[in-house]
């Protein structure tokens, strides 16, 4: 066996170690197509497996996100470091036109709440949210989700909107008792439904696996104008009206496209609302979805 | 001290999985720069293909599938998408290696090339098919040039843990 070459050594043991080892291929390939069938079926079993493995290793990508973490950030720190001087001076005239908005703000609100009561409405819906810490975002061009160290322990619901600062992140899509994965907005399989709030035209907003997203079912294109911003509509139940997705924006063939407002892998942190029906003092059936 | 010997010898075997595995979490890790988040490199693939490659008994149809398994829930793929998917690479890979008789550094990237277009392929193709949707496939055209340019890296890590196997 010395004297023989690299390739040649290698192609013995293929032959010793695959060769007669035919009926193994075929149970591999008819395990997989099994276990994908049964994904595609939501077979109970399937799932339970996928969020106990989700679970455990959510334990590995803490250890090892602890150390990446802090030379992530050490990093940006002496970059903060740096430019403290010139960040200084921006924020010192960001917060002298806060102010003046926060004045204008208060107004518009006591004006909101008179109105409100004259016309006898009901109060808006508050929600409660966990924070949650993000410890793996999925880099692939295909799948678009985070993997968030919160699950049934912290009561976290499954479809639970999850936010950043009141802009849209995604909804939980996967939920385990340590660990939960949020499919993204940019996702495909993601649909919101949106609306432009000045203009009061309605759409679906959806994900297509790319930093921006497309505009479904809209009739007059004439309403959208470049830089409009975007917010969630509340229909349909699945995300609370009035969050911000991001803003129109053209492409070179012309196609309105929707520049999301938030970068996801700047964020270590999101909060996931509760939104089941019983915390927004929903006490009838909805639908089948919101009962899960 | 046989047992011992036995417990480490067989742990020394395994070093191929826990390697790749090793390396497929850290590719899910959030630390990459924003614009390149959603192209990053798939480490823990290129990894499965140097094994595949160079020591096909350590990296069995089993330990594929487990690999495979990993993924798809770190991905948030469908459960088994990425296990046949990574069956059809070794599968392919290991007929390959019958015809061409070389296993360099340069044919390892060569069969990286060839791992990693076929994985993306099969992976894209069944996650539209089961989406009926079809997305921006300029983005995977990307990652796949991402990858092959981070992979001679990934291969060097590698070839270092193969050298020090001597089994």
């Amino acid at each position: 066996m010395a004297n023989i070459s690299d390739f040649k050594r290698v192609r013995s043991l293929i032959r010793e170690k695959t060769s007669n080892k035919i009926l193994l291929t075929i149970i591999a390939f008819i395990f997989a197509l099994l276990v994908i069938t049964s994904s595609l079926t939501n077979f109970h079993y399937t799932n339970s497996v996928k969020l106990k493995l989700l679970d455990f290793s959510s334990h590995i990508l803490k250890s090892l996100y602890m150390p990446l973490s802090t030379f992530k950030n050490s990093g940006e720190n002496i970059n903060n470091i740096i430019s403290v001087y010139e960040n200084n001076k921006k924020l010192v005239l960001e917060n002298e036109n806060l102010k003046s908005q926060l004045i204008e703000t208060k107004n518009i609100k006591t004006e909101n709440l008179e109105l409100r009561n004259l016309l006898s409405l009901k109060k808006e819906i508050d929600y409660s949210f966990v924070t949650a810490k993000i410890i793996s975002q999925n880099n692939t061009s295909f799948v678009h989700s985070l993997i968030l160290l919160s699950g049934i322990e912290n009561k976290i619901s499954l479809k639970s909107p999850v936010v950043y600062k009141n802009n849209l992140v995604g909804y939980i899509s996967d939920l385990g008792n340590k660990s939960s994965r949020v499919t993204l907005v940019s996702d495909i399989t993601s649909k919101v439904p949106a609306m432009i709030l000045d203009k009061n035209t309605k759409f679906i907003i959806s994900g297509n696996n790319s930093n921006f997203l497309e505009v479904l079912n809209y009739g007059d294109t004439k309403l959208f104008e470049i830089g409009d911003e975007v917010y969630t509509s509340g229909d349909g139940n699945r995300y609370p009206k009035g969050l911000l997705i991001g803003k129109i924006i053209k492409d070179s063939e012309g196609n309105f496209l929707i520049d999301a407002s938030i970068n996801i892998s700047k964020l270590n942190y999101v909060q996931v609302i509760d939104w089941s029906p019983k915390s927004r003092g929903i006490d009838i059936k909805i639908n089948n979805i919101l009962d899960e | 001290m046989k047992i011992l010997n036995l417990i480490l010898s067989n742990i020394i075997l395994l070093i191929p999985l826990f390697l790749t595995i090793l390396l497929t979490f850290i590719s899910v890790l959030p630390f990459f720069p924003h614009d390149s988040s959603n192209i990053a490199p798939l480490l823990g693939i290129i990894t499965v293909i140097f094994w595949i490659v160079n020591k096909p008994d350590l990296m069995s149809w089993s330990s594929v599938l487990l690999v495979g398994l990993i993924n798809d829930i770190l991905l948030g793929l469908h459960i088994g998408t990425s296990c046949l998917s990574l069956l059809i690479v070794r599968y392919t890979i290991v007929k390959l290696l019958f015809k061409f008789d070389n296993s360099s550094t340069l044919y390892t990237f060569i069969y990286v090339i060839v791992g990693l277009s076929i994985w993306l392929i099969v992976v894209v193709v069944l996650r539209s098919l089961i989406q009926l949707e079809f997305f921006n496939y300029s983005d995977v055209f990307f990652q796949f040039l991402l990858s092959v340019a981070v992979s001679p890296i990934i291969i060097f890590i590698n070839k270092y843990f193969f050298n020090q196997l001597k089994i």
